[in-house]
């Protein structure tokens, strides 16, 4: 029933699936058709160089490893998704074995996490915690990751703590503010995360990236826009000083750019990154609004992002592909004027994803279709884990209120 | 949430960034001839081939052309079609290029043959799978109408009938694959002959002697076909729908010892009274055996019992034919002594012989 209902609120939307162009010959043996060449890797070895030695031995665990967390690693900077293909094939031999190499089974359950395959991935982490592996600490922190992405910020918080005497002081407070600021202490979250900040020295730069994003998602939910403006700052330019990309750092701020209304520095911002659909659909909400706002200087390009998305959302669904509906409600409430879409599609993504921009997405999209009813098991939530938010606050008092004019 | 997992160094996303790794695979089946076009992304080729051939990062057109073979041999070792049981033939015929909105895509032409028209057509896709297991492959294909299909690594064999094409269309290839499936299994002619050679003559003490009248013979033929027919359509029935399912090991087997002791119960006479007492029996083993055909091609949704009528029709009307071919001709000779020295006796040897090689491959 659900999905008929996706379906018949998405139907309008549906681009009849044009045939694919016709095929051509190119006119010259000269004529380039694809870049192949993947970004180097820290250290030497580049992902081709893993994969040859993985495909003479592939039943070698340190070669499958190797060529599996490059991947995952590259899959971070560019979120291309081929790279985790890559990384499950390399783990293939192991992927339905109980008895894996505790390596293998720790990288197989964030595989299985990325695909939200929650209960694949909790089997393994439940097995990697129960044994005496040293990958037991990292699959608590794994785990507390995974609830924090169900909304159970109470259940994350032991898996954070149980973990924290044997990770560094940054990672433990980290882990455990994030979850404290998602269980009604934003605030004391956010000053015992801000002094561990302050106490940690020589950071590695995923670490000091992770805790800084942390805690400009507390500062504002607080209300703290100079606070988070602070945080952003420092994580971005260890981001740009690293020459390396963070696209959920950049999601986060350029997310934080569009509530102010400075769609001129979403733009800047973005640009850089036309290939990455989470920051494409960020950027065409900024020229959006800026066309909205009566400069029509972007609005070709608006049209080609939005017709872009719409085609890999619709290629996503005929994938079966589940791990979109957040980003493709967005994209429905944002970009194509449909909140029905998007709420149908919140409805199914609430299912797995319980995060505070879920919530915020879920409650924008039941006021702009005008089903405040529809935003219950929201509601619900907000009541259970007592999640302090200004702006989920204000979307809260919104909701009842007429949908605001486009 | 993904900021503790990059904690990890295993910073990981769920968000829709670039498209994964997908193939278009469209095919035209029409009669027996297949038409088609396969769209695979040259990042895809590149990664199971290495087309950059001079390891520049530029994929150009002549790096590209020069390798069409090896394209069309990697493609082709990843999709196997079949009408029925039976492999269709493909080839690429021509090699070009197509623009997707995720890069640009080796577009391949494709011809084929298949050896009969399908009933069912199933199609096993494994391309790519080995070096990206998020890699799908996304079919189009107008077989008796338009219908899509995913292929995964879980799910990479899809099935197609004739469902949906009206009850007409369902019940005309059902009955003929039904037919078609009796007079290719050589194991079920051989029992029906063994078992209706001796239909024209009675037993006397230890000789068999030639039926009196052609009313007494057809009569005891078709209260033996009768039996036969009932028994087996029951097991074809229950077994196709999955109400029992029987192993397949077993039913072999016991097809085999029914056509052996076919042969040898006409050499040395066991059972020779109420012998539709036999024919219901092995109507039962037989039934189930066929079934094993009916399961292969699927029964259509929505069509399900009409297709399950059809097949029962068609494979009796088969029996039936080889009945109608074996009896007139047997009574018309059957005081002859070449009929018994000629047909009789060397075909229950040769069938006794044939089931006896079959029941040892099958049980062992």
């Amino acid at each position: 029933m659900r999905s008929s209902a996706l379906f018949a609120a998405l139907l309008p939307f549906l681009a009849t699936t044009a045939a694919a162009d016709p095929p051509y010959t190119p006119s010259s043996d000269s004529v380039v058709l694809e870049r192949v060449a993947v970004p180097r890797l820290p250290g030497t070895a580049t992902l081709s160089e893993l994969r040859e030695s993985w495909a003479v031995q592939p039943k070698s665990v340190p070669a499958a490893l190797a060529y599996a967390r490059a991947g995952v690693e590259l899959n971070r900077r560019e979120e291309d998704p081929r790279y985790l293909g890559y990384a499950e094939a390399a783990l293939r031999p192991w992927w339905d074995r109980i008895n894996a190499p505790p390596e293998v089974t720790l990288l197989r359950a964030s595989l299985r996490l990325a695909r939200l395959d929650y209960a694949a991935a909790e089997v393994d982490l439940q097995a990697l915690i129960d044994s005496s592996a040293p990958e037991a600490h990292a699959a608590r922190l794994t785990r507390a990751t995974l609830r924090l992405s169900q909304g159970d910020p109470q259940a994350a918080r032991r898996d954070c703590e149980a973990a924290s005497a044997h990770v560094s002081p940054l990672v433990a407070a980290t882990c455990i503010s994030a979850a404290r600021g998602l269980a009604g202490d934003a605030n004391g979250a956010l000053a015992s995360l801000e002094e561990a900040i302050a106490a940690a020295d020589g950071v590695t730069l995923g670490v000091d990236i992770a805790a800084h994003s942390v805690a400009a998602e507390l500062a504002l939910r607080l209300g703290k826009r100079d606070a988070a403006q602070r945080h952003f700052d420092h994580a971005l330019r260890r981001m740009r000083a690293a020459q390396t990309t963070d696209p959920g750092l950049l999601a986060s701020y350029a997310d934080f750019l569009l509530d102010q209304g400075d769609n001129a520095s979403v733009r800047a911002l973005l640009a850089p990154y036309p290939r990455q659909d989470t920051l494409l659909l960020r950027l065409a909400m900024a020229m959006n609004g800026a066309r909205r706002a009566g400069d029509s200087a972007g609005a070709a390009s608006v049209d080609e992002y939005v017709a872009r998305l719409a085609q890999r959302f619709r290629e996503m669904r005929e994938r079966n592909d589940g791990t979109h509906l957040r980003e493709q409600a967005l994209f429905e409430l944002e970009l194509r004027d449909n909140p029905a879409g998007a709420l149908e599609l919140m409805k199914q993504s609430w299912v797995k994803l319980r995060e505070p921009i879920d919530a915020r997405i879920y409650l924008r999209a039941a006021r702009a279709a005008q089903q405040p009813d529809a935003a219950r098991p929201v509601l619900e939530w907000l009541q259970q884990t007592k999640l302090d938010d200004v702006r989920l606050a204000s979307a809260l008092v919104a909701l009842n209120e007429p949908p605001p004019p486009r | 949430m993904r900021w503790l997992l990059a904690l990890l160094c295993l910073h990981l996303t769920h968000a829709a960034a670039h498209q994964a790794s997908t193939s278009y695979l469209q095919l035209q089946v029409a009669g027996t001839s297949v038409a088609g076009r396969w769209d695979i992304a040259l990042r895809d080729l590149d990664v199971a081939l290495g087309l950059d051939s001079d390891h520049d990062g530029a994929l150009t057109w002549g790096e590209v052309r020069l390798q069409q073979p090896r394209i069309a041999q990697y493609a082709l070792g990843g999709l196997t079609m079949r009408a029925d049981q039976d492999d269709c033939r493909l080839d690429v015929k021509r090699l070009q290029i197509a623009d997707h909105g995720d890069g640009r895509y080796a577009s391949l032409a494709l011809a084929g043959e298949c050896p009969h028209e399908p009933v069912a057509l199933s199609l096993d896709y494994r391309l790519l799978f080995e070096v990206d297991a998020l890699h799908r492959g996304l079919l189009n294909l107008e077989f008796r109408g338009t219908r899509g299909g995913l292929f995964t690594p879980d799910d990479h064999v899809l099935r197609f009938n004739v469902g949906g094409a009206g009850a007409s269309v369902v019940f005309a290839q059902y009955f003929r694959a039904g037919m078609w499936h009796v007079w290719t299994g050589w194991d079920h002619m051989l029992f029906l002959a063994g078992l209706f050679l001796p239909a024209v003559l009675r037993r006397r003490g230890r000789e068999w002697i030639p039926a009196e009248s052609l009313k007494v013979a057809v009569t005891d033929t078709a209260i033996m076909v009768t039996a036969f027919t009932l028994a087996h359509a029951l097991t074809l029935s229950l077994a196709a729908t999955g109400a029992f399912s029987p192993p397949t090991r077993w039913v072999e087997s016991g097809v085999a010892a029914s056509v052996m002791f076919a042969g040898l119960n006409n050499l040395v006479p066991m059972v020779y009274r109420k012998l539709y007492w036999l024919a219901a029996g092995f109507g039962l083993i037989h039934g189930a055996a066929i079934a094993g055909g009916l399961i292969e091609l699927g029964l259509p949704a929505g069509d399900r019992v009409w297709a399950l009528l059809a097949f029962n029709l068609g494979v009796e009307v088969a029996q039936l034919g080889v009945l109608l071919a074996v009896v007139p001709a047997s009574f018309v000779c059957r005081r002859s002594r070449l009929y018994r020295w000629l047909v009789f006796v060397p075909g229950s040897v040769i069938i006794t012989i044939v089931g006896l090689v079959w029941l040892v491959q099958r049980v062992s």
